[in-house]
């Protein structure tokens, strides 16, 4: 209205007219067009991100597989190469011809076989302890981790101990063989690739939150190489780690301390989920 | 009949058929909105087109000033309720809810000042106040419905069609009514166009958003569509 008091004369209504309108219309569809090319943006972004995501979780799942493999491949290999050619031996000594023999020969023959079953019995209990630690069926996640890092320390090559600060109430049994399995694999990482001097894990709650932290004086990685190797091919224990933390709806951070002495590792889980 | 009156009736007529055609998409109260502004508005020019207040009222005064002002009002409460249907913040609900109070005093007072001087002008004000707030209210919906991070396309919504014709028939026709007393006869004449041109536009408009079924029954194909493209 503004503008027709000023402008009153009939051709400059019609300029503001014509020019107001196709104005406005460019305006709207400027607006519209932005609008469309906006969205369809962000919708493949967002597809490019949960695309990652499957492919991550394709990678995982690939790395489960294949450590699956792994481990039935180990005991194959054990049953196979150890428990058959003892049990062999055991059959040859306790053969048709024993009853011709000698008392002496005879007695000295069912020594022998006894002697590589009692091997066998062993051998098949080792191989069924490493599937499922009879301390963690038992005693729990504390007493397993205190036998592991015991183990450790004895062999002398490296200075391992554990702290468990606030473990009175258990988590469910599957999830303490879980966070067992991702400590044991840690470890197993420390073990073979950081040439450190010492393993300390101590074990926190604050709140809701269940902590388990590791540290080490050795090389180690930070946050940014796990998540570099989680992409890649390689890696397949880490892989593992943050599949099976997946399952537990856990996470876990690699950091170096803040003196840039050591690596810690730390696992946090939620004690409603897990408990 | 004049050429463009044939097109204005065809434009009318069009979103009425299409909504009859895709009724089963239809059965919400948003498509009810729109159909119910498109018949009201088919009925309004239609009685005006051929004179029948004339001889349904005889003795009312300033008859066409009273069927442009009611017409404005409905107008806007309808398409007002539409964008306050659509829109999920409590807040913007509210701020509409004020503007259109605004309006409504606007309108209204225009409405009785204009019928009881008797005067044969154009209702421009309210026009103006209406085209403002919907127009910033469409703006508003759009905005609002970027930030929600639903993985639809905005263009496979029927809000959206609606909403694009009401943007660009209020901001088209905006400087035409804000000037219409202004204008010459033939001026009038001439630019009636622009109005002819943005009222087809939102016809077609309201009539895609008909075709299309309601959110809540749409597929995403969009994932097998960007899935497809990334590859």
């Amino acid at each position: 209205m503004l503008l027709l008091q000023v402008n009153n004369s009939s051709a400059n209504v019609s300029l503001v007219l014509f020019f107001g309108t196709i104005g406005m219309l460019a305006l709207t569809i400027g607006l519209i067009v932005f609008i469309i090319f906006h969205q369809r943006k962000v919708i493949r972004y967002q597809m490019t991100l949960q695309k990652m995501e499957q492919e991550q979780q394709k990678m995982l799942l690939n790395a489960s597989i294949r450590l699956q493999e792994e481990e039935r491949q180990r005991i194959a290999a054990d049953l196979h190469d150890d428990a058959g050619p003892l049990l062999a031996t055991a059959r040859l000594y306790l053969n048709e011809n024993l009853v011709n023999l000698d008392k002496t020969s005879q007695l000295q023959s069912i020594y022998n076989a006894k002697q590589i079953i009692d091997d066998t019995i062993q051998l098949i209990r080792n191989i069924s302890h490493s599937l499922m630690p009879p301390t963690l069926k038992n005693f729990g996640l504390e007493s397993a981790v205190n036998d592991q890092f015991q183990k450790i320390s004895s062999s002398g090559i490296i200075n391992a101990s554990c702290r468990f600060h606030d473990y009175k109430e258990r988590l469910q049994t599957d999830n303490e063989l879980i966070v067992f399995r991702v400590i044991q694999e840690l470890i197993n990482n420390i073990l073979k690739h950081s040439n450190s001097s010492f393993i300390h894990l101590t074990q926190n709650t604050n709140g809701n939150k269940f902590y388990i932290r590791m540290h080490h004086d050795g090389k180690g990685i930070t946050q940014a190489d796990f998540e570099r190797m989680n992409k890649s091919s390689a890696g397949l224990g880490l892989k593992n780690i943050q599949s099976r933390l997946k399952v537990l709806h856990g996470r876990i951070f690699f950091e170096k301390d803040s003196s840039q002495t050591y690596y810690k590792v730390t696992i946090e889980l939620n004690r409603e989920d897990n408990q | 009949m004049d050429f463009s009156v044939y097109i204005i009736y065809l434009a009318h007529l069009l979103p009425i058929l299409i909504f009859a055609v895709f009724y089963t998409r239809n059965k919400n109260k948003l498509s009810f909105l729109i159909f119910f502004y498109c018949l009201y508005s088919f009925l309004n020019d239609f009685t005006r087109g051929f004179d029948l207040i004339t001889n349904l009222l005889p003795d009312i005064p300033n008859k066409d000033f009273l069927l442009l002002s009611t017409f404005t009002i409905i107008e806007y409460i309808l398409l007002s309720s539409y964008l306050y249907i659509l829109l999920k913040t409590i807040s913007l609900k509210r701020i509409l809810l004020i503007f259109s109070i605004i309006f409504l005093i606007v309108a209204v007072g225009n409405l009785i000042i204009g019928y009881r001087s008797n005067s044969p002008e154009f209702d421009s004000v309210p026009i103006a106040v209406s085209s403002i707030i919907l127009i910033t209210g469409s703006i508003t919906y759009f905005f609002e419905s970027i930030q929600n991070p639903n993985i639809t396309f905005i263009y496979s919504k029927p809000s959206f069609w609606v909403v694009v014709g009401i943007m660009i028939y209020f901001s088209g026709t905006f400087f035409l009514f804000l000037q219409y007393d202004n204008l010459s006869q033939q001026e009038r004449v001439n630019f009636w166009i622009i109005n002819m041109i943005c009222f087809v536009l939102k016809n077609i408009f309201f009539s895609i958003s008909f075709t299309l079924k309601p959110e809540n029954q749409q597929t995403l194909n969009v994932d097998e569509y960007y899935f497809n493209k990334l590859e």
